[in-house]
């Protein structure tokens, strides 16, 4: 038996938001640790971990290690259907092909419940190495966002630059080149405003622009964003989620064509 | 069932008027018998229960002047009594009886008899119309429908108006109505558009239906077809539904219509198509005026008939003498050339100086294109940046 509640429905909703643009099915992971998902894009080149622990949740059932393969399109339908102050609770039996998802308005008036069909999906679990990033910078999310949507109108491709200085996003096309550069903040009233660097080596890579606007899809969860970097590694662009956990989205960087 | 036993038994109902006409068709009775059989009853009935009854008569006589006989229906005693005061010869019938302030609708003030007990002056049964009650009914009345005689004052209810209309026009009607009457089909929203097709089709109303049938696609496919067949005859014109429909409309102004009114048909032309020379062509095609043509050949030729039109024969020549040096291209010139009887050139020639024209036109817009597109191409050869490839991520982590 599996059962997982949230306290607010507009959570889920946001993940599924922040998921469903780059993979089209998932498999969800339960162990009484929470809930994972991990998958590729159909492409290859990028890859989602989404972890969600269990004291996150208002109550955390798993009597079992669950897998439960879903249309994430059809789960954002559903989700769609809560309001965002509704508590959302998914249950499913052990070794079920349906999970249900149930949604309670606040003063309990009003439950509506769905159940949705399970998918057997064979997808490919990779190891992801721990990994000494040589920099890790923080960022207001917005700001993350705002970046990657502008130089998306001047290439497919950006580059990120990190030094001492800053971090440096660039993109060069036939319109021309763009620059962005900012700069570590000294002192920062409010926390979710600030860049932070921490930097052991600099760090120019190249990323193409589709997928870190896709990322972006996240903002809403989390304030703040954390890309870390490391040469000839994939780039991470990691969104907290508050008292539940992360999601983490992982892009190979763009590499010099040596056959040409 | 007689008409005594069913006042007996309460079946005709007095809460709505009842027309002794009725009564007469009903039970098969003589004017007299059921007269005098309903006016028993009703003394009968205002003794007994104290009901008061309200009472029509229909009064004839003649008029006091011999302005003529007058049919007339009357309420109530009192009003009976004055009329039989100011007609001559006169003579009444109960006409219709109903319970004094009845709260149900009355039947039509005035319901002529089909059962020609009464036969009026000048009134032809009219056969197979259908009986209208207006809505309501008494269970005794049938009413029927013939024309009201001239000299009857009552007026006929609307109802009875709509009925009299000729059955072609109510045919036309009846669909209308009960189209909108069916309020769950949805058919009946959109009843009005195939309606619209089936009436008979005028040229404009054609043309006018033809855009929204085909759309821009036809209007684009028939262009090349149009072009192709330029130098076609006219027997081989296209067929109107076929054509280009603002060419039709501009053509049947153009043919009745002054220079002036010509030139804006060329500004409106150029306007709705520039460079669309189907328009121009499919004019030409139907058009048999000599100006029509001569018109259509200035279209072409617009900026040599500013310049000199008596020219036109000195330019003739030297487009043979053109054709001379270019023989490739005098096949096409000669097959889109002719003279008219007068003399003039009206022929697609005005292409060739066009031509010419547009080559230039064309180098002279690549020219500053490409040199538009060298400063990037310039820039980017300068800044060239490493050609990148985009890796996978399974190069990077290992699979459980």
């Amino acid at each position: 038996m599996f059962e997982a509640r949230l306290g607010q429905a507009t959570i889920l909703k946001k993940i599924l938001d922040a998921i469903k643009d780059l993979l089209n099915e998932g498999t969800f992971d339960c162990s009484d640790s929470g809930i994972q998902l991990q998958a590729m894009d159909n492409s290859h080149v990028s890859l989602v971990s989404l972890t969600l622990r269990s004291d996150g949740f208002d109550k955390f059932r798993c009597d079992r290690n669950l897998s439960m393969g879903m249309n994430l399109g059809s789960m954002a339908k559903i989700l769609k259907c809560a309001n965002n102050e509704d508590n959302v609770t998914m249950k499913a039996q052990d070794n079920a092909d349906t999970v249900t998802i149930m949604f309670e308005s606040a003063n309990q008036e009003k439950v509506s419940d769905y159940e949705m069909k399970l998918m057997n999906l064979d997808q490919e679990h990779l190891g992801i190495p721990e990994t000494e990033y040589s920099c890790v910078v923080r960022m207001p999310a917005i700001e993350f966002a705002r970046i990657c949507r502008d130089l998306a109108q001047f290439s497919e491709s950006v580059v990120i630059c990190c030094t001492k200085e800053g971090v440096k996003f660039s993109a060069s096309g036939d319109v021309g080149t763009a620059n962005i550069k900012l700069a570590q903040t000294g002192s920062v009233d409010k926390e979710e405003e600030a860049v932070i660097i921490d930097m052991q080596e600099p760090v120019t890579l190249t990323f193409a622009c589709r997928y870190l606007n896709a990322f972006t899809k996240a903002t809403p969860l989390s304030t703040q964003v954390q890309l870390s970097m490391c040469a000839d590694v994939p780039l991470v662009v990691e969104y907290a989620i508050k008292d539940l956990g992360h999601i983490r989205y992982y892009l190979a960087p763009k590499i010099e064509d040596n056959e040409t | 069932m007689s008409l005594q036993q069913a006042l007996d038994d309460c079946l005709i109902d007095f809460d709505r008027r009842v027309l002794v006409t009725d009564l007469l068709e009903e039970y098969k009775l003589t004017y007299k018998e059921a007269h005098d059989k309903l006016e028993a009853h009703i003394k009968q009935q205002e003794k007994s229960s104290a009901i008061k009854y309200e009472k029509r008569f229909v009064v004839h006589g003649t008029l006091a002047n011999d302005e003529g006989e007058l049919y007339t229906i009357v309420q109530g005693d009192d009003k009976l009594r004055e009329w039989l005061g100011k007609l001559e010869n006169s003579q009444y019938h109960l006409y219709s009886v109903e319970v004094a302030g009845g709260s149900k609708s009355a039947a039509p003030i005035f319901k002529p008899m089909q059962h020609m007990e009464v036969k009026l002056a000048k009134v032809d049964q009219r056969s197979g119309v259908k009986p209208l009650t207006n809505g309501v009914s008494n269970g005794v009345h049938k009413p029927v429908e013939t024309p009201k005689p001239a000299n009857i004052k009552e007026e006929p209810s609307k109802a009875e108006e709509q009925k009299k209309t000729p059955p072609s026009d109510q045919k036309g009607k009846a669909k209308s109505t009960t189209a909108t009457a069916k309020k769950g089909s949805i058919g009946s929203f959109f009843a009005a558009a195939p309606a619209a097709k089936s009436q008979p089709a005028k040229e404009t109303k054609a043309a006018a239906a033809k855009p929204a049938a085909g759309g821009m696609d036809n209007f684009f496919k028939k262009q090349p077809k149009a072009s192709s067949s330029q130098t076609s005859s006219a027997p081989k014109e296209a067929s109107p539904e076929q054509k280009n429909n603002s060419v039709q409309l501009f053509a049947e102004e153009s043919e009745a219509s002054s220079d002036e009114e010509e030139k804006l048909d060329k500004l409106r032309r150029s306007v709705i198509g520039s460079g669309d020379e189907s328009d121009e062509t499919d004019a030409k095609q139907r058009a048999s005026s000599k100006r029509r043509r001569i018109v259509d050949s200035d279209d072409e030729e617009q900026p040599q008939k500013k310049s000199a039109e008596k020219e036109k024969p000195q330019q003739a020549e030297e487009k043979l003498a053109q054709a001379e040096e270019e023989p490739m291209d005098v096949e096409a010139a000669t097959n889109e050339t002719f003279l008219d009887d007068d003399g003039f050139v009206i022929t697609v020639k005005a292409k060739k100086p066009k031509q010419p024209v547009q080559k230039k036109a064309a180098t002279a817009a690549a020219a500053p294109a490409t040199k538009k597109k060298s400063p990037p191409a310039a820039g980017k050869g300068a800044k060239e940046t490493p050609k990148v490839k985009q890796g996978s991520i399974t190069s990077f982590f290992a699979k459980k």
